[in-house]
């Protein structure tokens, strides 16, 4: 039998299939808290003990009762989420590989600071204000807010209740209940770039504060675009980039993102492109020499950048993959000197091995 | 389901089996590729069965949560889109279903009903645009089980085991329960072929008097 669906067509664009993937992918990283099809009876009582023994097994501040007081730190397993209920009912719930700081949990106002990864945060009532620092971002909610640090973004969903994100340069994002906003961790404009370009990649672009002097705030550059920038060129061949690595063409994603970085060198998306290229010659291409420049690069073109981190870590593992025993020990106490409580301090001793 | 409706269109980049495979080994860009690669399919098989645009996004996010979750579940991967389809199908009408209850005990307000003319396409010929009026029209006053095998047979055009599949009923229930919301869609049609005919009728009436 033939149909007449051919009559009735969903209105579906590029933009809608995005917000529906976003909440597809929120939601999951939510599901790998409590699964769906578990009670939420046992979900609760399997999250407390985790949290429990993982905070106990990494030596931070002891939950009582599955409460957290003012000022601890939490940080969730490799491979399992935490959850932890605060004083007054709010519920903070860690994605796996998360670490937060509790700043103040008061009766009407809790503080985290998101260090790494990604977390939940719900209260009972409007009434009390809930603020996540998250890479110079403040997102303020009231009810129920998921912000996720990825690797180049972050990303806020107002679950329940309207929330707001504060950027760094002070631009003031209101994100309705049902939505999801991202920001980029981009390294920091150069001043060639425009404010419109950033705009025109719907991103909030990020100013990183060590480097005042090679990366000034986004508010400061101006709407001005010196010649010879071309920044929806590079935002073109970012995204057709981006969508090659999704789509698992990870030669051409390589290649897109190599020709951003070589092509367009002042473009806000520069350095995170070299990063991408890093980690696609890294992981995907078996490519560590490449991967070696491509981290440099990345270092060099965004110093200031969020991910300035990862990729110093990376490059100690491009220089282990490669063989180069001294320069991978030069690299790891680089790292180690650099970021005596980094992330990957453990990680960057097992690439190089023994001396 | 037709095999055609639902392989990948282009043919281009890896194949459903190769992404199902990557994404059940917790490949974030698999299940992604998935996701974007059936999204349309999914978006439409929701609107039509919802009858509703604001229906769609939630269904197609739960539709899709299931089916990533229950991945392992699935022993054939280059049938993901048939399976996949089938998952759409029955959250819709447990969607539908559980609405239906809680309107029943008065915890949920009465819904608008769908706006037609944005649901048919103005390229439909008249006669089909006719029977999507009438069914969408009737489709709130059927019993939630009749009103979904109606749309897969009458709007996705799906053979009748095909849907006693994706429903998980059997032929015999099928039968009967299409039976039963075609003969309520056929007063309806029949009212509504009446006007047209009157219309008709009019129009030439006029069109002889000048």
């Amino acid at each position: 039998m033939t149909g007449t669906r051919q009559y009735v067509v969903a209105r579906l664009d590029s933009a809608r299939v995005a917000r529906q993937w976003d909440a597809i992918r929120s939601a999951r990283q939510s599901a790998g808290l409590r699964s769906r099809r578990t009670s939420v009876v046992v979900a609760w009582s399997v999250a407390a003990a985790l949290a429990l023994a993982l905070v106990l097994d990494l030596g931070f501040r002891r939950i009582g009762s599955g409460t957290v007081s003012e000022g601890a730190w939490l940080e969730s397993g490799e491979e399992s989420a935490a959850q932890v209920r605060l004083a007054e009912g709010v519920t903070v719930a860690l994605d796996a590989r998360t670490r937060v700081h509790f700043v103040r949990i008061q009766r009407d106002a809790v503080r985290v600071d998101l260090e790494r990864g990604g977390m939940k945060v719900e209260a009972p009532a409007a009434k009390r204000s809930i603020v996540v620092d998250a890479a110079g971002y403040e997102i303020r909610a009231q009810q129920r807010v998921l912000v996720q640090r990825l690797a180049f973004a972050i990303e806020v969903r107002a679950e329940r209740g309207d929330a707001e994100v504060v950027a760094p340069e002070g631009a003031v994002y209101s994100i309705r209940e049902g939505e999801t906003w991202k920001g980029a961790l981009g390294e920091a404009l150069a001043p060639a770039a425009s404010s419109s370009a950033a705009a025109a990649a719907s991103v909030a672009t990020m100013a990183t504060p060590p480097q005042p002097a090679r990366t000034p705030p986004v508010a400061a550059a101006g709407p001005s675009v010196v010649p010879g920038v071309q920044p929806e060129s590079a935002r073109a061949l970012f995204e057709e980039a981006q969508r090659a690595r999704t789509e698992g063409r990870t030669t051409e994603a390589a290649r897109l993102f190599d020709k951003l970085r070589s092509t367009y060198r002042q473009d806000p998306r520069a350095g995170l492109s070299a990063f991408e290229l890093g980690r696609l010659r890294l992981e995907a291409l078996g490519d560590a020499r490449g991967a070696e420049d491509a981290f440099r690069d990345a270092v060099a073109l965004a110093p200031g950048s969020p991910f300035r981190e990862d990729a110093e870590a990376r490059l100690v593992q491009a220089l282990a993959r490669e063989g180069d025993h001294a320069g991978c020990l030069a690299a790891s106490q680089a790292y180690l000197a650099k970021y005596p409580h980094g992330a990957y301090r453990k990680a960057v001793i097992v690439y190089c091995g023994s001396p | 389901m037709n095999a055609k409706d639902f392989s990948t269109v282009s043919g281009v980049g890896p194949s459903d089996a190769s992404l199902v495979v990557a994404a059940r080994a917790g490949e974030e860009w698999a299940c992604e590729a998935l996701f974007r690669r059936y999204a349309p399919l999914v978006n439409g098989l929701a609107y039509r069965t919802m009858g509703r645009d604001e229906d769609v996004d939630d269904l197609v996010q739960d539709a899709f949560l299931q089916a990533l979750h229950g991945l392992g579940q699935l022993h054939d991967p280059q049938a993901f889109a048939s399976w996949l389809s089938a998952i759409v199908v029955r959250t819709a009408a447990k969607t539908l279903q559980r609405r239906r209850l809680l309107r029943r005990f008065g915890l949920r307000p009465a819904e608008a009903p769908p706006d037609i003319d944005a649901l048919v396409g103005s390229a439909a010929p008249p006669d089909v645009a006719a029977e999507l009026r009438a069914i969408y029209s009737l489709m709130d006053a059927l019993p939630v089980e009749q009103r979904m095998v109606l749309v897969l047979r009458r709007v996705e055009g799906l053979e009748l085991k095909e849907i006693a599949q994706a429903m998980k009923l059997s032929l015999a229930t099928v039968k009967r329960r299409l039976t039963d919301a075609e003969n309520a869609l056929r007063r309806l049609l029949q009212e509504a072929r009446a006007k047209v005919i009157g219309v008709a009728k009019a129009t030439n009436r006029r069109g002889e008097e000048q």
